[in-house]
């Protein structure tokens, strides 16, 4: 169903009335709150089913239950409330499968329909709510349970000049480095040899970060997703995997703030912006490139931005994303395979500026 | 395709086309697309005279006093370029005024308007930049779901819809 005409989309305060509803059939709201890239975020599960399967990558950012937050998110399913999206029956009687994605964005909403993750989220900014909903919480993905309530929370973030980059982030409170490249270029490798040696660690697939004088890397989530090379790296996490018994084609979901609650970090200072690649050698080192190099490194999650809809503003974001590359050096970390110099590396890094 | 005119001007095609421009480097971004690129070097000075909506004419006796090259060397790597650019839709010909005329900065360089008839080869290769091809490198590890999954951008009074 690509939405083909304004009928098709659903309206936001129908959806969330049924959020609503569904609390009440599942005896309550069950709430939590988060302080994410300074804003408080408060999630409205609508009774226990999602709650373990959404909160967890979230737990290094909880807060206590606030009713001033500035983003409120109602979530439900059908399968445990018993209360199906009328206005979606078409979709709430069909298999996710069958569904096609669709996106829609104006100034003051957002609305996606993802049948690979099998939820409908939709955003009003005028309100500062938002909805989610899946037919059934036992289906959730493991990408899901790794970056719950993404699209809801980067899109309103953006809207707030704080910026979803498919990044990760180490460092410290004094400052850090933002590792950008595609899959298998390092990033997680390198965040996760970071960590275990000590440092702060902001993400791995997603953060956010804010441009400005002193551009700054915000925590979404305490997930990471790992290869079995990966794994084998890192064999203090073998235990935590939370999804042992996973397709092939499945990374591993790792919680790390299960493993180090203590360096699960809201965010901190950027420092410098690391662009990870693997080589053939042994040692790593550092090569400066210029900020044009970062910026294109960042194109892609500036594109994905309009990919998932939003805040109409993605191409003026790529100017101010190009404004922070240009304030933070920019590195190729050429990463050997003697661990340890990869963390001496980072580590010369962030002594030296 | 008619061979381009030493009076041919173009400009940026779009708002759906993002550049930035760093040092000697330019960093372009179709958002219709999903396809994103850079230029660099004498790519780069090209664009800014893309985006003064300089004539190609102009755009050939500038470069010519910056880089060691022939006439016909410049020619066709501007020629080169500025075909590349338009095909990927970053760039379209334009009939209006140029906006150096309109009182908006242009580049620095000094745009003599002489046809490319005129143009002659640099006197001497002394004090000027090295010359290289123009290469618009092109990245589209993207691009194939922007195309895939287009996103619906409503008007603010077309949705949502109040039921």
């Amino acid at each position: 169903m690509h939405v083909s005409s304004n009928q098709s989309i659903p309206c936001f305060e129908t959806v969330y009335a049924l959020a609503t509803q569904a609390a009440q059939a599942a005896e309550g709201f069950v709430e939590r709150a988060y302080c994410i890239g300074g804003f408080t975020i408060r999630l409205l599960f609508a009774g226990p089913a999602l709650v373990p399967l959404l909160s967890p990558a979230l737990a290094h950012l909880e807060i206590a239950p606030s009713l001033d937050a500035d983003l409120t998110v109602a979530l439900w399913d059908s399968a445990s409330t018993g209360i199906a999206p009328a206005s979606l029956s078409h979709l709430a009687n069909a298999s996710p499968a069958s569904w096609s994605r669709s996106a829609a964005s104006s100034p003051t909403n957002y609305f996606l329909l993802d049948p690979v993750t099998a939820t409908l989220s939709m955003l009003d900014y005028t309100s500062d709510r938002g909805v989610l909903w899946m037919p059934d919480a036992r289906a959730i993905t493991t990408h899901d349970k790794a970056m719950p309530v993404h699209r809801l929370l980067c899109g309103w973030m953006r809207a707030r000049q704080q910026y979803s980059v498919h990044a990760a982030a180490v460092g410290g409170a004094e400052g850090g480095v933002l590792l950008l490249g595609k899959s298998g270029a390092g990033k997680s490798t390198t965040a996760l040899a970071c960590l275990a040696a000590g440092y702060d660690f902001a993400g791995d697939d997603c953060v956010l970060v804010r441009p400005g004088s002193v551009p700054f890397v915000s925590s979404l989530y305490n997930s990471t997703n790992l290869t079995e090379d990966s794994l084998r790296c890192f064999p203090q996490l073998a235990g935590a995997v939370q999804n042992p018994t996973r397709p092939n084609d499945e990374k591993a979901l790792v919680l790390l703030y299960d493993c180090y609650p203590d360096r699960i970090a809201r965010g901190f200072p950027l420092r410098a912006i690391l662009l990870p690649q693997i080589t053939g050698r042994v040692e790593s080192r550092l090569c400066p490139v210029s900020p044009a190099t970062g910026l294109i490194h960042l194109a892609p999650s500036a594109m994905s931005w309009l990919l998932y809809g939003g805040p109409q503003d993605a191409p003026s974001a790529v100017n101010t994303l190009a404004g922070m590359v240009q304030s933070l050096p920019n590195y190729v970390l050429e990463l050997g395979s003697n661990m340890q110099s990869v963390i001496g590396t980072v580590r010369s890094l962030l002594s030296s500026i | 395709m008619r061979p381009l005119s030493p009076s041919d001007r173009f400009t940026i095609a779009g708002p759906h086309v993002v550049h930035e421009t760093m040092d000697d480097e330019v960093v372009i971004v179709n958002f219709v697309t999903g396809a994103y690129y850079n230029l660099e070097k004498l790519g780069t000075v090209t664009w800014s005279y893309i985006q003064a909506e300089s004539t190609v004419g102009s755009m050939i006796v500038s470069l010519l006093g910056q880089y060691a090259a022939s006439a016909n060397e410049v020619e066709q790597a501007v020629e080169g370029l500025l075909r590349e650019l338009q095909q990927e839709d970053l760039i379209r010909a334009t009939e209006s005024e140029p906006i150096e005329n309109q009182g908006i900065d242009a580049p620095t360089m000094a745009h003599t308007r002489q046809p490319l008839a005129n143009t002659t080869s640099p006197t001497s290769a002394a004090g000027k930049l090295p010359f290289e091809q123009p290469i618009l490198h092109k990245y589209t590890d993207v691009q194939e779901m922007m195309l895939t999954d287009p996103v619906h951008q409503v008007a603010p009074s077309g949705w949502p819809n109040r039921k």
